[in-house]
């Protein structure tokens, strides 16, 4: 009675769990999408003005991290607990970069400021609110990573490293997004 | 003093206080690490949203989820065992009962603030001249009246869906009692936020918060940015707690066509507030962070363009009038057959005009800004889109009509209300036509006119179901009914009272007069009109004050009514007894039969008893 | 297929589909070609890597 025990409450609370979870990513989505939308109201056809090296960079490693994320998840779903607690480190050391990259490199080195101009206001306030969701992301990592070791997850119950792979991968399609619409698209 | 510090609400409160001295503290000794000075603004917001945080720990509203990330077991919510007695309601609880009247009593309090503002500065309006304030005051108070409300509407709107449709649904709590009772923690520090910009200089921009006057006002503003940016999530994360309840809750046999109608109409304005809630948030929220660091988004002479904003800002601010409409609609399609005895009249096309109403909501924003400026191709798609909102609204219209055809009608207090709601929303919906045509609206933009339909949609599609809905599941909370005489004392006052206002709002409007200003000339001659605006709208308050004594003293007093007070059909009278026990229909399992409105059907049942089952037959 | 493996496939279509962005982001194609491109990288890891699907996985869990 105290906890769930049979598996048939156990897929019903999981489904709950999961719709929640979608929920929450379309209504973030909607933020994202307002946010991209102000770029391409404020800046058009033009491109920010950034260095595509490093964009492709971070973009890369994102990547890598949403593949280990991925991997972490398939490991834990065998019961592989090795494998899974040096998949999901992986994944938070690559997101840890990824934030290094653009808050610590990027954001230093671009050629405007936060307050010149549009470009600023939209390059800043897009890579903040991206980055501030990598930060919470690599939070929940973090704590599933802890708890990963205290052996907390089965092969069979083991929402939440499928809920915080979820968000993680969810932060990766904002970035798939939004990669080619600062860097990519408009002309010079 | 240990007494008063195990009272959650008032721990928290000092735990925000305490949190925003700790944020605008730390702020100010970070900037002074930097070699910057101090500055109020940034201080504001951080400790405002700090101090929220704060407030949150000392409800306790962490607590859960902090031992689960600590990979502790966390008992279900049914599981915990929580305070007797009044206690319970000023405390973190995770019951969607108790939840749904704190929500209630929060959407009540901010109703009478956000109507005493409304008092003030018609008070002032009553005669030309400037008499009792002055124009950031007067400003103020307008902007706090409009958001306050809008607030209050929304808390509404979350207490109906949480007290009612986990009854109807015969769920045993909602999908995430957690998370329901953080959404309702988290609204009032927001409310205590958006009401503290009244202390901070206020603001002059009203409650749409149009740069760039917003960018350059009183920094009162940020206060409200941050104060309606909380209550948005307190919306959004409440939203989604009552969409996952609805599909996924749902008792043995209760398809999502056999749902009652409210749930429909619940499901479809969460669908509007989930989603469009994150640009109001967003908007708001560049806006704050133009005024602290001087971002460009708004300010043309720094790349921006401040029609963005409306874009942002209209995409959920219009869409959110059906969120506080579509409750409301569905109250009246939930109740009318129950004192109508009749079915109600195409339920099908009433639960698919909600969700009608709902998509073509988003696509409408572009009508409130026809006078700013927005592209001239974006005019004409905008009015159809926006007069396409008549047709789903006129299929609830002839599903009330065509219901109350030839039925034996009651008339206790809450019929007398959903009828009132019917006519003052019929009133409402045809004022907006116009308003909605680009070429009429050229001209009743900004009047008085708007304000005038503005109000009676919200009181047709809000106020009066919300009164009707409190005095019909009243007797459901209280195990008692309130008292007849005031709550017709209460109708018969407020129907004539609010008529007058609507309409003396739109007369002065079509002649001319401008909406969201302090002063007139007395020469237009609208001092008799504002003179009697402002009456009505007193007499207005007179009777929401009865309806707040009546409240109070019908829980004591009050007719004792334990059983299906109003021979309805739906599980939570037929099955539940009242008040509704702790765990809802623990103990009394049921399952769906039949259709949920066969009023007046022989032997027709909604929902049976498990174990009655094939009796019935 | 095994999922690792499913993994790896996923991940590789995704790098090359992102140095084909790069390759025409840097060439000014129309902007057309980089949306395709962004929304089938987001398609493939909203089906692959978030299992968009799972959603509506039969909750019943068995009984019945």
């Amino acid at each position: 009675m105290s906890s769930i025990t049979s598996s048939a409450q156990y897929q019903k609370k999981l489904a709950i769990n999961r719709l929640g979870l979608w929920l929450f990513f379309a209504s973030d989505a909607f933020m994202f999408g307002g946010l991209l939308v102000a770029r391409f109201y404020l800046l058009g056809n033009r491109r920010l003005e950034l260095e595509q090296t490093l964009g492709l960079i971070v973009t890369v490693v994102l990547l890598v991290s949403s593949f280990f994320m991925n991997r972490a998840e398939v490991m834990i779903s065998k019961g592989n607990q090795k494998g899974f607690q040096r998949s999901i480190i992986v994944t938070i050391v690559l997101g840890i970069l990824f934030l290094a990259g653009v808050v610590g490199v990027e954001w230093q080195t671009a050629h405007f400021q936060v307050n010149e101009g549009a470009q600023g206001a939209v390059f800043y306030m897009m890579t903040g609110m991206h980055a501030f969701h990598v930060l919470t992301g690599i939070i929940f990592l973090l704590i599933v990573y802890r708890n990963g070791l205290k052996g907390k997850y089965t092969a069979e119950k083991h929402y939440a490293v499928e809920a915080s792979a979820n968000y993680w991968h969810f932060i990766d399609l904002v970035w798939i997004i939004y990669y080619p619409a600062l860097y990519l698209m408009g002309l010079i | 003093m240990r007494k008063i510090w195990s009272i959650g609400l008032i721990r928290a409160l000092i735990f925000q206080i305490l949190g925003s001295a700790i944020g605008a503290g730390l702020l100010g000794l970070i900037r002074l690490a930097m070699g910057l000075s101090w500055k109020t603004e940034p201080a504001l917001v951080v400790g405002g949203f700090i101090g929220a945080i704060f407030f949150m720990i000392g409800i306790g509203g962490f607590s859960g989820w902090w031992k689960m990330a600590m990979g502790e077991d966390v008992p279900e919510a049914h599981d915990v065992t929580e305070p007797e007695g009044i206690r319970r309601y000023f405390g973190f609880s995770l019951d969607h009962k108790v939840i749904g009247i704190q929500y209630g009593i929060l959407s009540m309090v901010l109703l009478s603030v956000g109507g005493s503002l409304a008092l003030i500065f018609r008070t002032e309006l009553a005669s030309s001249g400037l008499q009792i304030l002055d124009f950031v005051q007067f400003n103020t108070l307008v902007g706090l009246h409009g958001m306050v409300l809008i607030a209050s509407i929304l808390m509404g709107v979350a207490a109906m869906g949480n007290y009612v449709v986990p009854l109807m649904i015969g769920a045993e709590d909602m999908a995430f009692p957690r998370l329901n009772a953080f959404s309702f923690w988290i609204a009032v520090p927001a409310t205590v936020l958006l009401l503290s910009a009244m202390l901070f200089g206020g603001f002059e921009t009203g409650w749409t918060a149009y740069p760039p006057l917003s960018v350059r006002g009183p920094m009162g503003i940020q206060l409200f940015f941050a104060g309606v940016y909380i209550v948005g999530w307190s919306s959004i994360l409440g939203a989604l707690n009552l969409i996952v309840t609805t599909l996924k809750m749902r008792v043995k046999g209760m398809k999502l066509f056999v749902m009652p109608i409210f749930a429909w109409a619940v499901l479809a304005t969460s669908i509007i507030s989930l989603t469009a809630t994150q640009l109001i948030g967003l908007s708001f929220q560049l806006v704050m962070f133009e005024r602290l660091l001087g971002m460009g988004f708004f300010t043309p002479s720094n790349g921006g363009n401040p029609i963005l904003f409306q874009h942002l800002f209209w995409f959920y601010s219009h869409p959110a009038v059906y969120i506080f409409v579509l409750p409301g609609l569905g109250i009246i399609s939930e109740l009318l057959p129950v004192f109508v005895r009749k079915p109600l009249f195409g339920y099908k096309w009433v639960a698919m005009s909600s969700m009608g109403i709902a998509l073509t909501g988003y696509l409408v924003w572009g009508h409130h800004m026809f006078t700013s400026g927005i592209e001239e191709y974006l005019r004409v798609p905008f009015m159809y889109s926006t007069l396409l909102v008549a047709v789903p609204t006129g299929v609830k219209f002839f599903s009330w009509v065509a219901t109350l055809w030839q039925g034996k009608l009651r008339f206790p207090v809450p019929m007398l209300f959903i009828l009132g709601a019917i006519i003052v929303f019929l009133i409402g919906g045809l004022t907006g036509p116009p308003s909605g045509t680009v070429s009429t609206d050229l001209h009743l933009h900004d009047t008085y006119y708007i304000v005038g339909h503005f109000h009676a949609t919200m009181f047709g599609g809000f106020i009066f179901p919300i009164f009707a809905a409190i005095y019909y599941w009243y007797p459901k909370i209280t195990g008692r009914k309130m008292n007849d005489t005031l709550g017709k004392i209460h109708f018969y006052l407020m129907t004539p009272a609010f008529l007058v206002t609507s309409f003396g709002q739109m007369q002065i409007g079509m002649l001319g007069m401008r909406r969201r200003i302090a002063d007139y000339d007395p020469t237009l001659g609208f001092d008799t009109s504002h003179l009697i605006i402002t009456i009505a709208g007193y007499l207005i308050g007179v009777s929401v004050l009865i309806f707040f004594i009546n409240l109070i003293i019908s829980a004591k007093r009050g007719e004792v009514a334990t059983g299906n007070v109003w021979q309805s059909r739906s599980p939570e009278w037929s099955i539940l007894p009242s008040p509704s026990p702790v765990h809802n229909y623990k103990g009394m399992p049921f399952e769906v039969v039949g259709e949920p409105y066969d009023y007046g059907l022989e032997g027709s049942n909604y929902v049976l008893p498990v174990n009655q089952t094939g009796q019935a037959d | 297929m095994n999922p690792l493996k499913r993994g790896i496939f996923v991940f590789t279509g995704l790098l090359v589909l992102t140095a084909i962005e790069y390759f025409l982001g840097t060439n000014q194609v129309p902007q057309i070609l980089l949306w395709v491109i962004a929304i089938v990288k987001g398609l493939l890891v909203l089906q692959f890597f978030m299992h968009f699907n799972r959603l509506f996985d039969n909750d019943e869990g068995g009984h019945e």
